[in-house]
């Protein structure tokens, strides 16, 4: 039973706490996307789940049990996964470096190998480029990357900050059917993103974020039709 | 040509002292400045147990080089560790002061004298061409290359390396896949101060060890590892090599009191010249 329910938190930066009071919860196996506009607090929400920003208030829960005490690689570890904003590759080492770096710790060479294998079914373009230096690649592939190497962790959830950002329509096309053939076989999706039309079709439930604080939740069918969503992010 | 062949000879050593320093700041983003500290305790370490238990240097090395390994994860333990989040001025008062701390309590517990390790090989040399060389001296050379070859390996090959290598391009990249950020620097620390273990017993028999000793061959690292490149491994070896040679061939042309001021003026050069140094600053 595994699943992640973010209960009552706050977050923030200086004196200034830029998510208040905001609670979500992702089932095992579904799709969620935590949409809202720019500044909105969505990556400060991402950033304190995976452990990289330190919890103000409220309560971080995996498979029922506090997380908040955990370091980032621990959490990495107990199955939660982030291709984060920025990417934050290793430029400098290759793409199959880059996938390997993700599972040093917990696998055999053999089950890495399998595990490499895995990746490029996914995203066949990296297996042609799987000696080439990361730095060098185009912002699509880096996104692929990005996102092997999360899968390389073996993750039971992926949360994925604004992957469709920066890239032409055509690459996020090919990315976003790539996380659909993913989910479905128990993995579970958090989905950021600004891009609200694009996430609310490719996801089960979404949370509607504004100025740090959750104004809308439901269906994500009924929130394309919602008059707030199509006011405020979809153009009316 | 002497003055070539001691040049290199005098530059591999410079990058055995020198990796240590670039390799801690690739990882960690902290500069040591006791570094030289350790090579000093390094260097006591290979003369007392040559003095006392009549060691010779060579296997000192083998003796020397886990404890000053595990200092320097004791270091990290006990101080480095809660430096790391702190502003760069405050870490660096942390490291220089630990410098001075260490140089006194030398200074208490060896007092100032000179000591040397002199053995019945001490004045033998080698014809290399032309030109001759020390017989210490080549073994510390030898010695040092060997030590960077395996170094290189390490960080090019082993899943170690790997994960140094991957910490140091993005430390919070590195954490979400999973990797273990103080297990590394612990590493980093343990192999950065470790390789001072090899280069101290050996040096000991080549030049005179005091407490003051270490300072010397800090800024000496400090002006290959930026010439070279903060962080860069292949920048130490270009940066050893060019400070040894340059060194020994002021001293050849000019003077001694000359070559001393080598090394800075290489430094200065740089710095107006390529502000970044000669290579990277990310370990590749
Ligand atoms: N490191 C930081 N220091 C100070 N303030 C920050 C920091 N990171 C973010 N903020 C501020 O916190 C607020 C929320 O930022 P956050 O990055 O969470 O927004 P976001 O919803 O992810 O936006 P975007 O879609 O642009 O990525 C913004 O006002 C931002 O300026
Ligand atoms: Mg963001």
């Amino acid at each position: 039973m595994s699943n992640l329910i973010v209960r009552g938190i706050s977050a923030g930066y200086g004196k200034v706490n830029v998510v208040r009071d905001v609670s979500l919860t992702v089932p095992e196996g579904r799709r969620i996307a935590l949409v809202g506009s720019n500044g909105a607090g969505k990556s400060t929400i991402v950033r304190t789940i995976n452990g990289l920003l330190a919890l103000r208030g409220g309560s971080v829960q995996w498979d029922g049990v506090p997380i908040e005490s955990m370091r980032v690689h621990q959490r990495t570890r107990a199955g939660i996964a982030t291709v984060p904003e920025g990417r934050l590759l290793f430029p400098d080492c290759t793409v199959t470096e880059n996938l390997v770096a993700a599972s040093t710790w917990g696998q055999p060479k053999i089950e890495r190998q399998r595990s490499i294998e895995v990746v490029f079914d996914l995203f066949s373009r990296l297996r042609e480029r799987s000696a080439q230096r990361v730095g060098t690649l185009s912002g699509g592939e880096q996104q692929m990357v990005a996102i092997g190497r999360a899968l390389m962790t073996r993750p039971r959830l992926l949360m994925l900050d604004e992957p469709s950002i920066g890239l032409a329509p055509k690459v996020v096309g090919e990315i976003f059917e790539a996380l659909g053939r993913l989910t479905g076989s128990g993995l579970s999706l958090l989905l950021v993103e600004q891009n609200v039309q694009l996430s609310l079709r490719s996801v089960d439930c979404a949370y509607v974020l504004r100025r740090g604080e959750l104004v809308l939740e439901g269906n994500a069918a009924d929130l394309l039709d919602h008059p707030f969503v199509r006011e405020a992010y979809l153009g009316g | 040509m002497q003055a070539v062949i001691s040049g290199l000879a005098n530059g591999s050593i410079y990058a055995l002292i020198a990796v240590g320093l670039t390799l801690v700041f690739g990882i960690m983003r902290i500069i040591n400045f006791a570094h030289g500290e350790f090579l000093m305790i390094a260097m006591y370490g290979g003369f007392f147990a040559w003095s006392a238990f009549g060691i010779d240097p060579v296997l000192a090395v083998v003796i020397v080089t886990p404890v000053v390994m595990l200092i320097g994860v004791g270091l990290y333990k006990g101080l480095i560790r809660f430096a790391l989040n702190v502003p760069d001025i405050n870490q660096m008062a942390v490291t220089l002061g630990l410098s001075m701390l260490l140089q006194h309590m030398a200074l208490m517990m060896f007092t100032g004298n000179n000591r040397l390790i002199t053995q019945p090989r001490s004045t033998a040399s080698i014809a290399i061409g032309p030109a001759i060389i020390q017989v210490p001296q080549l073994i510390a050379c030898v010695a040092s290359l060997s030590l960077l070859g395996l170094l290189y390996l390490v960080l090019r090959r082993s899943d170690l390396g790997l994960v140094m290598r991957a910490v140091s391009q993005s430390r919070d990249g590195a954490a979400l896949s999973g990797i273990d950020i103080s297990a590394v620097y612990k590493w980093a620390m343990a192999i950065g101060i470790g390789s001072l273990g090899v280069a101290g017993p050996l040096m000991a028999a080549i030049l005179y060890v005091n407490p003051m000793v270490g300072a010397l061959f800090t800024l000496k690292a400090f002006v290959i590892v930026i010439v070279g490149g903060l962080g860069s491994f292949s920048g130490v070896l270009i940066g050893s090599l060019l400070v040894g040679l340059a060194e020994s061939i002021a001293a050849a042309w000019f003077s001694a009191a000359i070559s001393a001021a080598v090394p800075f003026a290489i430094l200065l050069l740089v710095l107006l010249i390529r502000p970044e140094g000669l290579m990277s600053a990310r370990m590749r």
